[in-house]
């Protein structure tokens, strides 16, 4: 499966790709990781940390947030023949339902967050031991050996977490073959093949950064910055460990937006940056193309497709579908589709417009979805977690027209901060709201609808 | 109760991630800003850091030693942008 991958795209050679090209680039060049290493110190995890029976199937939450600790954690796992989970949010009544519906769960962590308590645990010191081992005894290895392992693993499962639209969290499960084919695709598209150097700001956790920080990079000729930056200088620093390659870099608009706000000088081998997770404006695409002397491209995905489309927003507003992505239509400017990464057709999520079969343009979006940093929620979902707050007689959230927070209108004798402690149980933090603004009575009219438009001419008149 | 630097820190932090209900007065200078306290978040640091930038002339980073002890409160954020501020 992997072998054949490769050698479908370049003519490279498997052996010194694994062996001796970099792959994770540290802090130092001691620090520094290459494919077959990470390979090993996950072999060596999956044997000597994770329990001695298969006997329980294993499955595994992992929160680590550098990438190479996250990789070698998911690769053990699968190797373990368990199932990696990787939660929708981290908030205390998410942790503990899936503690409560997995039995032999464990923890990959430095912490142990609140509740998961008395779960077996992995925590990066031991997998930073396990490296220090793997790199002083180093192994040889054939190509047999990379396709037998990855074969061993290609039914082992991730499973990812959306948002649906009735409101809770839908599971996702997508095998490694899944996302090692879904990979292939953008590995393409971009040219990856090439040697080239990503440094992503976004999450392991979610589907974006999964695919562009974890599967795009192992897969390709691509090296990877071990962590996930978040100030300007932490991101520039990140480039500049490796400027031997053309450099990627992977964020969000929220995050380029911050960024261009900085007067900062970006090196010249950065090239490219993808955006995904909320539309791009044109005009930021803009600033951040003539800030960093870059090309700026937004991803088109999902966590149910991954990654399918691309486009260079200061050009055009047509998506370009990555090779071996076909479109079905559906009734209502509905579409599915079916990519080398997925098992069967799959709804998208917004409506489209075909231009030809491999260009589109986005219509409206068919659900409630709300996305801030990365992180997607919907807004019956948040808004039934704050209508549970007991204390708390109504309450809505909305979308800020002036930030990317969100309001929550409410009518609570409850204080503010009281709210707040509330919600931090059952929501992402991200998607807690700035202000609670404290009302009478919601407006609604006469069949009982919140009436939104009053709600926001409400914020206009403050 | 604040320094003035101190209630200056409070009133950046305010207007730089709209925490519109909260009154600089009110804030603890050694309360968790983080997690806890205020609440923030990363993208909240991030816009803390550009108005740092602008008004102080403070640059941080994460790998600056102590990066955690330096956010942990108004009191030690502003310890941090006086010894190292620029404008």
């Amino acid at each position: 499966m992997y072998s054949t991958l490769l050698q479908s795209q370049s003519s490279v050679n498997v052996k010194a790709l694994w062996q001796s090209e970099p792959f994770i680039v540290g802090n130092m060049p001691n620090q520094n990781l290459t494919r077959w290493e990470v390979l090993q110190a996950a072999e060596q995890l999956s044997q000597h940390n994770l329990g001695l029976s298969n006997s329980t199937p294993l499955s595994a939450t992992v929160l680590f947030q550098q990438r190479h600790h996250f990789l070698i954690s998911c690769l053990a796992v699968a190797l373990k023949k368990g199932h990696t989970i990787l939660p929708p949010n981290l908030a205390q009544n998410t942790l503990s339902q899936l503690n409560k519906a997995q039995c032999n769960l464990w923890v990959f962590d430095d912490e142990t967050p609140q509740g998961l308590k008395e779960q077996n645990q992995v925590q990066s010191r031991q997998i930073d031991y396990i490296i220090d081992q793997v790199k002083s005894q180093p192994l040889d290895f054939d190509e047999q050996d990379l396709e037998s392992l990855f074969s061993s693993i290609k039914d082992s499962e991730i499973w990812l977490y959306t948002s649906g639209t009735t409101g809770a969290p839908k599971k996702i499960i997508k095998t490694w073959q899944n996302l090692i084919h879904s990979a292939q695709i953008a590995i393409n598209r971009f040219q990856l093949m090439q040697p080239n150097y990503i440094v992503a700001t976004v999450p392991n956790q979610h589907m974006f950064g999964l695919e562009t920080a974890i599967f795009w990079p192992l897969f390709s000729q691509s090296s990877l910055w071990f962590e996930r930056p978040l100030f300007p200088e932490d991101i520039r620093d990140a480039l500049q460990a490796n400027s031997n390659f053309p450099a990627l870099l992977v964020s969000t608009p929220l995050h380029l937006n911050k960024l261009q706000a900085f007067d900062l000088k970006w090196p010249t081998h950065l090239t490219r940056v993808l955006s995904a997770t909320a539309p791009l404006s044109k005009s930021l695409a803009e600033q951040v193309e003539k800030q960093m002397d870059v090309q700026v491209f937004e991803i088109y995905g999902s966590t149910e497709t991954a990654s399918i489309a691309s486009k260079q927003t200061t050009v055009s507003d047509q998506w370009f579908c990555y090779q071996n992505v076909e479109l079905q239509p559906q009734h209502n400017q509905n579409y599915a589709v079916k990519t080398p990464g997925l098992n069967q057709f799959e709804l998208l999520n917004d409506q489209i417009e075909l231009i030809d079969p491999r260009h589109f343009k986005l219509g409206k979006r068919n659900s409630d979805l709300i996305k801030i940093a990365g992180k997607r929620a919907s807004l019956a979902e948040l808004n039934h977690r704050l209508q549970s707050i007991e204390g708390l007689t109504e309450g809505v959230f909305i979308p800020s027209k002036t930030s990317e927070r969100l309001i929550a209108f409410v009518v609570s004798d409850l204080s503010s901060p009281d709210i707040i402690k509330a919600l931090r149980k059952s929501i992402d933090p991200v998607f807690l709201p700035r202000p609670i603004i404290f009302l009478k009575t919601l407006p609604r009219n006469e069949v009982g609808k919140v009436l939104y438009n009053e709600l926001q001419s409400n914020l206009t008149h403050e | 109760m604040l320094t003035p630097e101190q209630l200056e820190m409070a009133n950046l932090i305010i207007d730089a991630v709209n925490l519109e209900d909260i009154n600089a007065d009110d804030i603890d200078p050694n309360e968790a800003i983080f997690t806890n306290g205020l609440g923030l978040d990363s993208i909240d640091a991030l816009e803390i850091s550009l108005e740092l930038s602008k008004k102080y002339g403070v640059k941080i980073k994460s790998s600056d030693e102590n990066i955690n002890d330096i956010f942990s409160s108004i009191a030690s954020l502003t310890e941090f942008v006086q010894a190292n501020k620029t404008s």
